[in-house]
């Protein structure tokens, strides 16, 4: 037991709130109040706010979806690493414990990487869910029960395909079908059940569901780990056979003056990571799921949806921010100069000039969202207006593009004021470095500031597209310019 | 070849890293850095290859001041770090068409120069392979073709023989012996004092971040052993 205990908290090291630092310790606290916070205040605001009785009753259902996608997705960045880390496998193999232990605690640390976000997202909006609407305090607990019940379960799930995976594709593909069809089914279900608010108030006021569902994924956790023991060593050791004898790869650099190269370089740094892909693009793939989506969703319900919120006007005019700040937020991996790490030094020892550098980040960044984007932007028009404007579409893709120049030379600043070039993990370049949430900030203030003098003085929606598109322009450049002179400074570059 | 005028830098928490340290590499000339753990070598070979500024001083290749003509004299610098550090994800072949495309070298020049290095350090084998499944030596082997395709006229090597096999050492010292009599200016740290009394024309001894000898190697011997002197006997 007391080992087990040691080997969670080794593996809890994974989320960030239970590293050694103490610097990471506080960032992650700090995160997760301001996002407990913002879902709390949020829902204060909704619940006072919104007319339609039925809608704020279901309105926990909805929250719950969202908090099972958040969880969903911070588990499929993490689940290969937690649970088929070669490396780190390799560092505890040698310890007097059995492989169920190793198991089970990577089974704990994966329901715990989901459950934060649960209860971030799902419980802070239960506390005040339950006040507003006079509940007994019962339903908390409820609450809780079903939104750890929910994330045991998504361990499980994810342990399962990855069984699966590592064994073959095929299976993984059909369990992941499988799985699919059914969460499909299940949103259908809650989708009905979102206008039945007696349904609702049913279940959150009966903990024996929450408690039943728990127990039993509770009781799966360490029979799924005996099961994947079996043959646990032998699929790391093919792994770190892979790692160890890489694929043989052919591909050269064409057209070799330095920007290319720079730029070939950038590419196969991110398309050979995972992490990167996931932790950047995912967001706005399913941003544009959403939207192409919403295209097949009947005209009359798309009207009645914007009529029913009250803010017809303010959607379609801001429509177009929202938009540029989604994709601009895809931008923090790509342009990292953090990622380069200790071979910052060979560059900086080539006859390369910093803009070099700069531009050929920014170029990978475009080059990997000016599809999404172009989709999108066509998409964007279906959705709202159920019509296409090739020179609204072409608007759309020049302003998205000039804000995520203007945001990735943002982060490219940053990172040369707070860089961290000595990690020994990428990730922790990613994701633990501080000009990373700075970069999304800035990202929310370029995008929101504009807002509000276009509130109180209502401007029209061309001109404040205009005013918005030359300030970010002028912005972008101003940034460039001081980049080139911090590099100077702090890289010697 | 290489001119270090008075150069001085300080780190937080470390105030004179160097000091006033002053001394030229003539063109054909191999220069042997030597000093123990924290005397400044990496600090100095930094510098002097652009990867960090210094508070003070001066540096010169081939006459032309680095603080002003970064690029001109960077096209001059073939380096080798200490750290390895490599991008992974590319192989060997993709890694020194990378490096070599900041140098104007024409194709055929730059293929056969290629295939020469690779077959001398012997890493044909690997060379379509992705860098991260290269053992330690290997990824100095790279270094040094990376650092030589282009001819440089001053070569930079800190740690340089560090993880190389006996054989690989050998090739790596007829190498440098190569680059010499071609006319290139070599400066090397290392702490295999057997290596540097082999190679070295000339011996810079750091220690506290000073220079303490600046002489030539035949002129040192006159005092005593390289390893006596290392330790201040």
């Amino acid at each position: 037991m007391k080992a087990l205990s040691k080997l969670v908290m080794m593996e809890m090291s994974n989320i960030h709130f239970f590293k050694p630092g103490r610097n990471v310790r506080k960032k992650e606290m700090l995160f997760m109040g301001m996002l407990s916070c913002l879902v709390a205040v949020s829902g204060v605001v909704f619940l006072n706010q919104a007319g339609d009785a039925v809608m704020k009753q279901a309105s926990i259902t909805v929250v719950f979806l969202l908090s099972l996608i958040a969880s969903l997705y911070d588990l499929a960045v993490r689940i290969n690493g937690i649970l088929y880390d070669y490396e780190q496998y390799q560092m505890i193999s040698y310890l007097p414990v059995d492989h169920f232990q190793i198991l089970l605690s990577k089974l704990i640390s994966m329901t715990a990487v989901t459950w934060r976000w649960q209860v971030m997202i799902g419980f802070s909006f239960s506390v005040v869910y339950a006040l507003r609407m006079h509940l007994p305090l019962v339903c908390l607990l409820t609450c809780l029960l079903l939104l750890t019940g929910a994330s045991v379960w998504m361990a499980l799930a994810g342990a399962v395909l990855m069984f699966l995976y590592h064994r073959a594709k095929r299976y993984a593909a059909l369990v992941f079908g499988v799985l699919s069809v059914f969460l499909g089914i299940w949103a259908r279900v809650i989708y009905g059940n979102m206008a039945n608010a007696d349904y609702i108030f049913r279940i959150l006021q009966n903990p024996v569901v929450g408690l039943t569902g728990t127990a039993a994924a509770v009781l799966l956790l360490p029979a799924w780990a005996s099961v994947m023991k079996s043959d646990y060593t032998e699929v790391l050791a093919r792994i770190g056979h892979r790692a160890v004898y890489g694929r043989k790869i052919k591909n050269e650099i064409k057209n070799a003056d330095i920007s290319n190269a720079l730029f070939f370089k950038e590419r196969r740094a991110f398309f050979s990571f995972k992490m990167y892909l996931l932790n950047t693009l995912a967001p706005v793939l399913f941003f544009s799921v959403g939207l192409i989506a919403l295209c097949f969703v009947p005209e009359e319900r798309i009207v009645s949806l914007l009529l029913e919120s009250g803010y017809e006007r303010e959607i379609e005019s801001f429509f177009p921010l929202f938009f540029c700040f989604m994709f601009g937020m895809a931008c923090p991996t790509y342009c990292s100069l953090s990622l380069e790490g200790k071979a910052m030094d060979l560059l900086k020892s080539k006859p390369i000039q910093f803009r070099d550098l700069m531009l050929a980040k920014i170029r990978l960044y475009i080059f990997c969202v000016f599809p999404l984007i172009s989709v999108d932007a066509f998409a964007a028009g279906l959705a709202v207006h159920r019509r296409i404007s090739l020179a609204n579409a072409l608007f759309l893709i020049c302003l998205s593009l000039l804000f995520a120049s203007t945001v990735g030379t943002v982060g490219i600043l940053l990172d040369i004021l707070f860089g961290n070039f000595e990690w020994i993990n990428p990730v922790s370049a990613v994701k633990q470095s501080i000009s990373m949430p700075l970069q999304m900030l800035s990202c929310l203030a370029l995008a929101f500031i504009p807002l509000c003098p276009a509130l109180v003085f209502e401007l029209h929606k061309s001109i404040f597209y205009g005013i918005v598109s030359i300030i970010w322009s002028l912005v972008g450049i101003s940034i460039y310019t001081l980049s080139k002179k911090f590099a100077k400074k702090k890289l010697n570059m | 070849m290489l001119k270090i005028k008075n150069i001085s830098k300080s780190y937080p928490g470390k105030d004179h890293a160097l000091q006033n340290v002053e001394f030229e590499v003539k063109a054909g000339e191999i220069c042997g850095l030597l000093g123990n753990n924290g005397a400044g070598k990496s600090t100095v070979l930094r510098s002097v290859v652009g990867a960090q500024d210094v508070d003070a001083g001066e540096i010169f290749i081939g006459g032309q001041r680095l603080k002003e003509h970064s690029i001109s004299c960077k096209k001059m610098l073939g380096y080798i770090p200490d750290n390895q550090a490599l991008y992974p994800y590319l192989t060997g072949r993709q890694y020194i068409a990378f490096v070599s495309s900041f140098y104007a070298i024409p194709k055929e020049e730059k293929e056969k120069r290629i295939e020469e290095y690779t077959a001398i350090l012997n890493l044909e084998h690997a060379f379509d392979q992705v860098i991260s499944s290269y053992s330690k030596g290997m990824k100095q082997k790279l270094l040094i073709i990376a650092a030589m395709v282009h001819q440089p006229g001053l070569i930079v090597m800190d740690e340089p023989f560090s993880g190389l096999d006996p054989a690989t050492v050998n090739q790596l010292i007829q190498i440098v012996k190569e680059e010499k009599r071609r006319g290139a200016a070599v400066i090397f740290s290392s702490h295999m004092l057997d290596i540097a009394e082999k190679i070295c024309d000339k011996i810079v001894m750091l220690k506290e971040g000073m220079v303490v000898i600046d002489s030539q190697l035949v002129e040192i011997y006159k005092y005593g052993r390289l390893e006596h002197l290392l330790l201040g006997e």
